[in-house]
């Protein structure tokens, strides 16, 4: 009998939690190739200043060279200025990815703190914040940009917090219900009584049961803030002119639609291909961290 | 008796819960005190106030809408009622434990068990996250869980496995006092039987006391040394199991009995207690049990019973004990 349990305590491989959820990970592939993408992506964003001289690749104009159809020199094309589209779009990848990232960031420091306040505590804390997140949910997020860029100034910072704002109430709200539905779980009143302090209680126990709502929320909420900012600089309140950011490629195209339709078409793909990566991991990821799902 | 020391000392306890404008009282004047070492079985039906009692020994009821009133509520001398936050917390799981109903729903989902026995073992004892860990594996093995199953989540366990750990938890800390809120109840009898006979003897071994809360007087019979029977929020017969199973006073013990198959009559039809316990919110004046009493007189409707003493080691609340020759049809049987 002893004999029988060793020989089973030897095949049994201990994996930490962490390894445990990359291990399932990896098994979804749609997972898998968001994250390849986002990771190249990632690549790229931090890379892009290495190769990619901005002055005379980006801002320079070639009047030569404008509207080439995509060939082998230029594989977007040019536009009205003789740019290199392909450079420009790749070199936006800065530009989006770390509005769209930096946005999702505030949005979620802000609305997991103040969603986990007002489900945990209850009215009269409850209603108060609820109440100041409905006031800034009645403003459009479009406009709500629009005052804060054009009170603060144009840029990438004010930017970031102004779109970021705007999702908060979004956060706020996935993660109250989130709470909600887990605070009065018996395990965490067998936390109460075991002598855990509040504090822990919410992030250690109410907020990893809350993860998977906010994990999807957050991954939209990237996708929300890449076409947010990329109308913010349609109307020229995103990131100054010349900076290749897609949004702004995709309005500077929009112009050229009907004779030049690549100049939008490959910034949009950009933008496509970006939103589902994201779509694509925070699906699996969120599959990973539920352990009931595991087979 | 008094030579042990009293781990739980509960004086006076009322709870009230106001909601929308209604008071609902679930405990009126409960006393307990609990040896060191001793198990008290709190018996009733559902919602007689038994869950509320354990809750507000831990201090653990909602406020507001809660309203816990009692002159004293001691845990091994700790003052629970007047103790701030971070002070209870230290009490909880270190002096006082409880292990909740159900199994299923009491161990949290996002954590694999070993470190969930860690938790509260880090939280109470100054060791470091191995020794802990280690000491968490211990108590796995002592609940009778191969430790290498300590890296696996709560739902790859049974229920009965579940109840096991969740013990694991409440003992990690070796409290002087352990509730146990129906920890069978959601179990099988086979399973019930083995978390029984594993919670007598960690009880035998550590010196814990125990509040017993179920409605399984079998349960009573085979792991108490006292019995408190609950009735709408009052402790209506209090005595050791002895007394209780054997020189039953109160009526509606006799019920609880009498609704109970009996093995040895198998033809003889059961005998419920006829209708339904008062509302909280609006507990009549007389004794709460009148209505459905088969003893009842109008002065049980109109004046509360005392707390009458029928011998040391029993008490018991009932109006028809002033009367001399009284006594309920099962006293007679067994007398």
């Amino acid at each position: 009998m002893a004999k029988k349990n060793e020989v089973k305590s030897e095949k049994v491989v201990i994996r930490s939690q962490g390894r445990e959820i990359w291990r399932r990970l990896t098994k979804n592939k749609g997972a898998m190739i968001g994250l390849a993408i986002i990771i190249l992506l990632t690549i790229l964003a931090c890379t892009v200043d290495l190769f990619i001289d901005y002055d005379t690749q980006i801002a320079a104009i070639d009047a030569k060279h404008r509207f080439v159809d995509p060939c082998a020199e230029f594989p977007f094309g040019t536009d009205n200025m003789g740019r290199n589209l392909f450079i420009r779009v790749i070199y936006g990848t800065k530009y989006s990815l770390f509005i769209g990232v930096m946005g999702t960031v505030f949005a979620c420091v802000v609305g997991i703190t103040l969603g986990l306040l007002a489900g945990y505590y209850g009215s009269p804390v409850d209603d108060v914040i609820m109440r100041i997140i409905d006031i800034i949910q009645a403003i459009p997020a479009v406009m709500m940009g629009i005052v804060i860029v054009s009170a603060l100034g144009a840029s990438m910072t004010n930017l970031i917090i102004a779109i970021g704002i705007a999702g908060v109430p979004y956060l706020t709200r996935i993660t109250r219900a989130a709470v909600l539905t887990v605070k009065n779980q018996e395990y965490i009143e067998a936390a109460k009584a075991v002598g855990l302090s509040e504090a822990a209680i919410m992030v250690k126990h109410i907020l990893p049961n809350c993860v998977s709502p906010i994990l999807v929320a957050a991954t939209m909420q990237v996708a929300q803030v890449i076409l947010a900012a990329s109308s913010l600089s349609f109307l020229g309140l995103g990131v100054p002119v010349p900076s290749p950011e897609w949004g702004s490629l995709l309005s500077a195209g929009r112009a050229y639609i009907a004779s030049h339709a690549y100049l939008c078409l490959y910034p949009g793909i950009a933008i496509v291909i970006t939103v589902l990566a994201f779509n694509l991991f925070g699906d699996g990821f969120r599959d990973a961290l539920d352990p009931k799902l595991r087979k | 008796m008094e030579t042990k020391n009293t781990v739980l000392d509960i004086e006076n306890l009322s709870v009230e819960f106001h909601v929308d404008g209604e008071i609902a009282k679930s405990v009126t004047d409960v006393t307990i005190k609990l040896h060191e070492g001793t198990t008290l079985g709190l018996v009733g039906e559902t919602g007689a106030g038994k869950t509320t009692t354990a809750l507000a020994a831990l201090n653990l009821i909602q406020c507001p809408p809660g309203v816990i009133k009692a002159d004293k509520i001691e845990v091994c001398g700790n003052d629970m009622l007047h103790a701030k936050q971070h002070e209870l917390e230290k009490i909880r799981g270190k002096d006082i434990s409880m292990i909740f109903q159900d199994p299923m729903t009491s161990l949290n989902p996002v954590f694999d068990v070993g470190t969930q026995i860690q938790e509260s073992i880090l939280l109470h004892e100054k060791l470091s996250r191995e020794e802990a860990w280690e000491k968490a594996m211990q108590m796995l093995e002592l609940v009778g869980i191969p430790r290498e199953r300590g890296h696996e989540y709560p739902h790859q366990f049974s229920g009965g496995m579940k109840q096991r750990v969740v013990i694991a938890i409440s003992l990690a800390c070796t409290p002087k006092v352990l509730i146990a809120d129906e920890p069978t109840t959601a179990l099988d009898v086979t399973i019930q039987a083995q978390v029984l006979e594993m919670m007598k003897e960690l009880r035998d071994k550590y010196g814990t006391a125990m509040i017993m809360i179920t409605h399984d007087l079998g349960i009573v019979a085979e792991s108490c040394d006292y019995v408190a029977v609950m009735y709408a929020g009052r402790i209506i017969e209090y005595g050791t199991l002895d007394e209780i199973f054997n020189n039953t006073r109160h009526p509606y013990t006799e019920g609880l009995f009498n609704s109970l198959p009996n093995i040895h009559n198998r033809v003889g039809k059961l005998k419920p207690i006829p209708g339904m316990m008062p509302d909280p919110r609006s507990i009549p004046e007389g004794c709460a049990f009148a209505d459905r009493c088969p003893y009842a007189t109008d002065e049980c409707r109109r004046t509360l019973p005392e707390t009458l003493k029928v011998n040391d080691d029993h008490v018991v609340a009932c109006l028809r004990y002033n009367e001399p020759d009284f006594m309920i049809e099962r006293s007679r049987k067994n007398g």
